[in-house]
């Protein structure tokens, strides 16, 4: 029996030995933490993930903010063609029928997950850099400014949606704790900017060109200190942005949001290998593929705002007819920047005659909520040009690489415009506001004040930046978005214009292309805190609005 | 050897001429097995005197017995016999095969035992029971026939139609030839013995991932003449359920209706309906499912021979198994081969040298039947619409649906591309084994295992013309067509990837055997390695100037050449002990202890994580051999008690690395600097450097009993299963605001199931008919006893208490019946509903319905709380006939599904034109209108407004309870006389059919009861009828 036992015994002790060490494993796809910080290069590939973060909250991405839609589908000036919800889909048409859509459980303008989550990110980038960088200290400054741009654009996209956020800075997270005041949050990210403005550099090197530069971080932060509502800060913030002397903006208006120019201070790039986007295909027009495109069209009222060449308005009364008439709407009497953004019955588009009418073959129409998806037809008889690549006509086989400009020296001008108009500097808004309508030569008013100046402003906004993104966030951030149209977004429909007939014998029909009103609840000015939140933090007050 | 009956009948002409005697008789007789082959060697003792002989090798035998004598037949694997003399001369005996047997011996962890001293939960079956039932894969073949095994079967694709395993409700280790290897692809010629060990204190030697284990034994030759075998069998296959969708004149009326309904004018006139059936202006009638699915065969050949001598005995096995699916071009064949040799190549030192391989070649159209890919073929076939023909203008048709065209015939065509995936496998095992000259009963085994598996996938993507129908959008309207290309995409495209896999184990163990008096002990002492090594890259090419030249290297599109690449590793160790201590053979004794490691947790740096100890015991007492049991003079042959309990150690399911802090490179790239695209590196899931095993503390007791010498057997068991530190991710415990910054996995859930099983058996013979009948059925319930549910959510939205793989949903109170019942009720924000919507119960009771707040866990699993079969099989001169009836009871299938990124939505099967495709008749046949307020269904509807109905509820849950005949077979014996003068041995033939008969509550609706969780159209469960012969040299 003993022998036995030593036998086993034996026998153990030669196998046991080693064994751990046979075990460990190393990882092939990932590498240690510990290795980031004693290499540039890695800390550069942890850093860069941030910039895709522009990307996210663009108009290309999807889905990104708003489930991949333009939030100018919440607005008068743009029509989702889908009845059923869905990225590029009815989303957008869901929420303005039924604002009780947005709610802490469902919420297509909720980013607060996602949004936390690459705070969280930066945060622990921001504690590795502190603690454990062994780079010099202009290194460890380029690597924080960076950060903290990213964190004070992420934080914006809290603060413009809710106000007062729960704040990080450094990774002690607890389950409970409560969000911070609206003022604590704008501090916070005006304390990150200014940081950022001071750490990073006017211009990259070549090889670095698309990085947030000491421009883009004043010129974000003059679009920041208008929804912080700290006009001073938003004007001095634009003036640093002239100060740099550095943009100006394009000859043409149709070249300025292409990016890679004097006008683009924030862009993000695409390559059709990837990073790349689909906007393309999900708003292409009829023709140029199958049973994709013509998500969303712009509106009638989009088109009835813009002016005339010499400033003055059309009178649209004409086209307002349900029955139809053959005349054919002054397209070409409109300002150059119409052209530049819609795709009208009888324009060129990819070098073709466009006919967006109910049997057409380049372009087509279709009555909104007779088809589930549009498949590439427009339900207000108009598409979308601006944000396209004209030049990508295989939109099935490559994907897109037009440009996301995130911040051009238009808007910054527009952003000085209305801080000083706050700041009651009347003469000095108009200035900005001239400088950018004198681009497409249209004449601007001498003298404007009080409401007719914010008026102005408003109009260019809206012209001038349309599809980029700002719309609806303005008119919330006005709090005019809960009035009744046209001041705000209350109980109105859009519509479009149906033609039928072919080249030569079109008739256009004034539709009504939502056959129900649109409506704003004045609570969704403030969103919800999501229960995915509240589920497991104890301490987090509901905005008083959602009690 | 004489044909049987003649044998018989002259040794009872023989008996009866012989001299009477008085006391002691010569007793003689014939010893023949349920198919009346004569049984060599078979022992025959006198119980009294405990004398004996064999049988000769034409099953003869000849012994001395007195009147009052008892005749013991026994034989390996047969159930043992115990016939009185009573003053007969003449005894011939029929063995039945049979696990209830005393002397059968089972297979267990690392070993053999007999049936009668296993103190755990084993059940066996052996190889020829799966040979009962028309063959595709083994996992398919164990529903029903062994009791704590549940398998459900979701798929009918041929060469991936594997049934899913459960033993006592969790997943089980699967060990092929003493190594851990998947068992799904044998060939079941191949197999000699499954056994089940279901409980710790069987399974737990084991260890990694053990908590029940399922043993594949292949078969080896024996000391006996070369016995060649030959069988050959082929079947046809059809799905088990047809569905009935709308034809072309039904889509029209029920489309208008459901327009009509919308308060829409109608689209088809009774013009249209007439074109549909005179096929008139593009219009046709297609059945585009039956179209579709058709018949399909499998046929299955094997040839194998096995003997051997003293030293060296070999099992040699061919197989060819071929499947053509019924769906067109959806192949599957494989070759498997089998060589296992025992040799002896030195005094007591004997070598096992195992070598088998297969080849497996699946092909099918490029489109998929995977029910979670959209546009699989199946897909296209219930979403196409019926009022088309199937050609255009020699052309394809291909009709719309709110995403993408889908045209199934053409899709399922080799004109689409092709899927062509092919697999080279090879599993060796050697092992030498010695015995210790100087001590009896102690041996050293080693063995070393090398699995070599590498796949190629290529497929390959051609755009094809179509012509596409256009719906008229009026009754004055016509249909059309538009001529397109399907995918849209315009280039071919062709991918091909390698991947290759190695598994390295050794296995060394020392073992001893002695009896002393009455003491049996048996000791183990096992150490095992594993070593899992992966590779794998793929490379895809776009543009094709010559298609049928489908080679990567012809790719024209430069631009969009994509490359991968990957590997793996893995690692693992364990030592076992193991005592087994029996005393007279009444009481016995298991204790079994594992220690185990892996590389998924943490080692070096901290303690206590990577390795875990395992302890097992069990105790048996075999009553029935105690002396006062035995004066109660019962008709009982065996009556044991077991008991064990033991703990078990769990990974499965769990992502490597989880313990480490990592940064991983981003799948695409982040930005584009400079006109370069440059890459991102992120954090992975935070580090849980405390991450182990899941535990399980397993208890079961349980009793076999047997009477009257096979009469009848009943095996039962109970049993309770405690896991605790399930490791989970945690997501759903933290709020928002931590980004994620959580351990990707911690320790924390904890379940239960319990429950019991049986297995009755029954054995008779009267007159020439011989048959069994098996009854088992399994109880399992299993409960979440802790999962990370979020605080501050009600009862009802928590997993904790709830029963695992609790169907998720809205209570439903029936359908509105008027706008004043909407009015007055929480609707969703969603959508607007109407009369002859759902109905839901507010459960939160703030006045609105939002599926965040008022759902709950309202439904059953899909895995069924009783599963059973009974079997059956009966012999009669020749003649055999065995079947099985297989059921699953206290299961829901929910008929909405749940979409991999997108949630909850209707499925055909609950929405009338569901994403703008045809319908099954049941759902319009049975909807809500004005005039029929008690319908089943909700009101038709094309698909506006809102998605009301589309939430998951009790509403579309159904019973998926079934009783199915599972497999039957009848089979002849052509008599021994006939095929003696040509030289064979034994021929049998026989016909055999699978899921012929199904009684389910779904069946009405022409849905199999096992069809996927998510069902937009899969590759449905198949019946097949076949016929084979097996011949025998």
């Amino acid at each position: 029996m003993k022998k036995i036992i030593y036998l086993i015994i034996a026998f153990l002790m030669i196998f046991a030995s080693g064994c751990d060490d046979f075990i460990d494993t190393t990882p092939t796809d990932r590498i240690s933490d510990k290795l980031v910080w004693q290499d540039v290069n890695t800390a550069t590939l942890y850093c860069n993930t941030f910039l895709a973060y522009i990307d996210r909250y663009g108009v290309f991405a999807s889905p990104s903010q708003f489930n991949g839609n333009l939030t100018e589908g919440l607005t008068e000036t743009f029509k989702y063609g889908s009845t059923v919800s869905g990225s590029r889909a009815g989303d957008a048409n869901m929420i303005v029928f039924n604002p009780e859509r947005i709610g802490p459980d469902q919420n297509l303008l909720n980013v607060w997950g996602t949004t936390y989550e690459r705070i969280r990110r930066i945060n622990e980038f921001l504690v590795g850099l502190y603690n454990l960088s062994t780079f010099d200290e202009a290194t460890n400054t380029l690597f924080e400014g960076q950060a903290r741009f990213m964190r004070a654009y992420l934080y914006f996209q809290l603060a413009k949606r809710h106000g007062g956020v729960i704040l990080y800075t450094d990774m002690n997270l607890v389950k409970d704790k409560n969000r911070s005041s609206a003022t604590e949050t704008w501090d916070l990210i005006e304390a990150d900017l200014d940081f950022a403005a001071t750490a990073l550099p006017v211009e990259w090197d070549a090889a670095n060109k698309g990085r947030v530069t000491k421009g883009a971080v004043y010129a974000f932060k003059s679009r920041a200190m208008l929804y912080a509502e700290r006009w001073q800060s938003a004007k001095d913030a634009a003036d640093e942005v002239f100060k740099l002397n550095k943009y100006s903006l394009t000859a043409k208006y149709e070249d300025s949001w292409k990016g890679n120019n004097s006008e683009s201070i924030l862009e993000y790039n695409y390559l059709v290998t990837g990073p790349n986007h689909n906007f393309d295909a999900a708003y292409a027009t009829y023709g140029e593929a199958v049973d994709i495109g013509g998500a969303g069209a712009p509106t009638q009222e989009m088109v009835e705002a813009y002016e005339k060449s010499d400033g003055t308005k059309v009178d649209w009364t004409a086209w307002h007819t349900e029955a139809g008439t053959s005349l054919r709407p002054p397209y070409e009497n409109l300002e150059s920047r119409f052209q530049a953004t819609i795709i009208y019955n009888g324009c060129e588009w990819q070098g073709k005659t466009m006919e967006n009418s109910v049997n057409g073959t380049n372009g087509a129409y279709l009555e909104y909520g007779t088809e589930t998806y549009p498949k590439g037809k427009t339900t207000t008889g108009y598409y979308l040009r601006k944000l396209r690549d004209e030049k990508l006509t295989d939109i099935t086989t490559y994907a897109s690489s037009q440009t996301l400009v995130e911040i051009r020296l238009a808007e910054v001008y527009l952003n000085r415009a209305e801080a000083l108009y706050r700041l009651n500097k009347p003469s000095d808004a108009l200035k900005d506001v001239k400088a950018v309508r004198d681009r497409v030569s249209l004449p601007t008013a001498t003298s404007l004040s009080g409401n007719d100046l914010f008026a102005a402003i408003q109009q260019e906004r809206k012209i001038e930046l349309s599809y980029e993104g700002h719309l609806y966030w303005d008119m919330r951030r006005w709090r005019l978005a809960d009035k009744n149209y046209p001041e705000g977004y209350n109980n109105y429909r859009v519509h479009g214009m149906k033609i039928s007939g072919t080249a030569g014998s079109y008739t256009y029909q004034y539709v009504d292309c939502d056959k129900q009103d649109r409506k704003f609840l004045t609570k969704t000015y403030v969103l919800p805190v999501p229960n995915t939140e509240l589920n497991n933090n104890s301490a987090i007050e509901q905005y008083d609005e959602w009690k | 050897m004489l044909p049987l009956i003649m044998k018989m009948f002259l040794f009872s002409l023989f008996i009866l001429l012989s001299s009477h005697s008085y006391g002691q008789n010569i007793v003689k007789g014939v010893v023949v097995d349920s198919k009346g082959e004569t049984l060599p060697g078979v022992s025959v003792i006198v119980k009294q005197s405990k004398l004996g002989t064999m049988t000769s090798v034409d099953g003869e035998y000849s012994i001395q017995a007195g009147d009052k004598d008892i005749l013991v037949f026994s034989y390996l694997g047969m159930v043992t016999q115990e016939i009185k003399v009573d003053g007969k001369n003449l005894i011939n005996v029929i063995l039945q095969e049979g696990s209830s047997s005393l002397d059968e011996v089972v297979v267990v962890g690392y070993g053999t035992q007999k049936k009668v001293s296993i103190t755990g939960a084993v059940s066996q079956i052996n190889g020829e029971e799966l040979l009962k039932a028309p063959a595709t894969s083994v996992t398919n073949l164990l529903a029903g026939r062994i009791s704590g095994v549940a398998a459900l079967q979701q798929s009918g694709q041929p060469g991936s139609d594997v049934a899913s395993i459960l033993v006592r409700g969790a997943a089980a280790k699967y060990v092929v030839d003493g190594i851990p290897r998947d068992f799904s692809q044998i060939d079941p010629n191949d197999i000699a013995t499954i056994s089940v060990l279901k409980d710790a204190s069987a399974a737990a030697v084991y260890g990694l991932d053990a908590s029940s284990v399922i043993i594949i034994t292949t078969k080896r030759g024996a000391e006996s003449p070369s016995k060649i075998n030959f069988t050959a069998s082929y079947g046809i296959s059809t799905n088990t359920e047809m569905l009935k969708l709308l034809d072309g004149p039904q889509f029209a009326y029920w489309y208008n209706k459901a327009r009509e309904m919308d308060g829409n004018s109608p689209v088809f006139s009774q013009e249209h309906v007439r074109k549909m059936l005179a096929g008139e202006d593009g219009w046709g009638n297609t059945n585009w499912y039956e179209e579709t699915f058709g018949t399909g065969t499998n046929a299955n050949y094997n040839v194998n021979a096995s003997g051997g001598t003293d030293k060296i005995k070999y099992f040699v096995s061919l197989g060819y198994f071929d499947q053509k699916g019924n769906v067109k071009n959806f192949d599957y064949d494989r070759i498997n081969l089998r060589s296992n040799i025992d040799a002896t190549i030195a005094k007591n030192l004997t070598l096992n040298f195992d070598i088998s391989g297969r080849v497996e070649d699946r092909m099918r159209s490029t489109w998929s039947s995977d029910p979670t890919v959209g546009g699989n073929v199946a897909q296209q076939a219930v979403r196409a619409l019926p009022f088309t023909p199937t050609e255009w203008n020699g052309l394809p048709v291909a009709t719309p649906t709110a995403s993408s065209i889908v045209s199934p015939l053409v899709s399922s065509s080799l004109d689409a591309g092709y899927r062509k995936d092919k697999s080279n496998i090879l599993q060796t095992n050697i092992a030498l084994n010695y015995n210790f000259p100087f001590l009896k009963g102690l041996t050293a085994r080693f063995m070393v295992s090398y699995d070599y598996t590498d796949a190629m996938a290529k497929q390959f993507t051609i755009p094809y013309y179509v012509y596409k129908a256009n719906l008229p959008s009026s009754t004055d309207g016509d249909i059309s067509y538009t001529k397109t290309q399907f995918p849209s995409s315009g280039d071919a495209g062709l991918t091909e990837g390698a991947s290759r896999s190695t598994t390295l184990v050794t296995n060394t163990s020392l073992k001893y055997d002695n009896q002393f008096g009455l003491h049996n002990i048996s000791l183990l002492a096992l150490a095992e390695t594993q070593k899992v090594d992966g590779n794998a890259f793929s490379a895809t090419g776009y543009g094709f100037d010559i298609l049928s030249l489908d080679e990567l290297s012809y790719a024209t599109k430069a631009d969009r050449n994509i490359i991968g690449g990957s590997s793996s590793q893995a690692r693992m160790a364990g030592y076992l002990g193991r005592l087994n201590y029996s005393y007279d053979n009444k009481y016995l004794l298991e204790v079994t202890s594992r220690y185990d490691g892996t590389y998924q947790f943490a080692g070096t740096n901290i303690s206590g994580k990577r390795w875990i100890l395992t302890p097992a015991t069990s105790l048996g007492w075999r009553m029935s051999e105690e002396g006062w049991f035995k004066n109660l003079s019962l008709p009982v042959d065996n009556f044991k008690l077991r008991g064990g309990i033991g703990k078990t150690a769990l990974t499965n399911g769990l992502p490597s690395y989880f313990y480490l802090n990592t940064l991983s490179l981003l799948s695409t790239p982040v930005a584009v600097l400079g006109g370069s695209a440059v890459n991102g590196l992120n954090t992975s899931q935070l580090a849980n450097i405390n991450l182990t095993w899941a535990k399980s503390l397993q208890y079961n007791a349980g009793f076999d009993l047997n009477m009257w010498n096979g009469l009848l057997g009943l095996e039962f068991d109970v049993f309770y299963k405690y896991i605790y530190d399930m490791p989970l991710q945690i997501g759903s415990s933290y709020p928002d605001s931590f980004g994620g910054y959580y351990y990707g996995y911690e320790n924390v859930g904890k379940q239960d199931h319990k429950g019991f099983e049986f297995r009755l058996s029954h054995a008779n013979k009267i007159s020439d008919f011989s048959y069994s009948f098996v009854l088992n059925g399994t109880y399992t319930k299993r409960r979440w006893l802790s999962y990370p549910d979020a605080v501050n959510t009600p009862d009802y939205l928590k997993l904790t208490g709830k029963e695992v793989g609790a169907l998720e949903g809205f209570i439903s109170l029936g359908l509105y019946q008027s706008e004043e019942e909407i009015i007055n009720s929480a609707v969703l924000a969603s959508g607007k509903a109407r009369p002859g919507d759902i109905k839901y119960l507010d459960r939160n009771g703030d006045g609105v319905i939002t599926y965040e707040q008022d759902r709950g866990y309202v439904g059953k699993s899909a895995y069924p709380n009783f599963t059973g079969g009974i079997q059956f099989s009966g012999e009669w001169r020749g003649f055999d006939i065995s079947f099985l009836w297989q059921g699953a009871l206290g299961r829901d299938v929910a008929l909405t599904g749940i979409y991999p990124g997108v949630g909850m939505d209707n499925s055909l099967f609950t929405k009338t034109f569901y994403h703008s495709s045809n319908t099954p008749l049941y759902l319009v046949e049975n909807s809500w209108t004005p005039d029929n307020p008690s319908a089943i269904f909700p009101r038709l509807s094309i698909d506006l407004p809102g998605n009301n109905n589309a939430y998951s509820s009790d509403f579309w849950y159904r019973s998926g309870d079934y009783i199915r005949l599972k497999s039957l077979q009848i089979g002849y014996n052509i008599p021994t006389k006939v095929l003696r003068p040509v030289g064979i041995g034994q021929l049998r033939v026989y016909v055999e059919g699978q899921n012929l008969l199904t009684f389910s509550e779904l069946t009405k609706y022409n849905i199999d009861p096992e069809q996927p969780g998510v069902s937009n159209g899969y590759y449905p469960q198949q019946r097949v009828f076949a016929g084979g012969i097996k011949l025998t040299f």
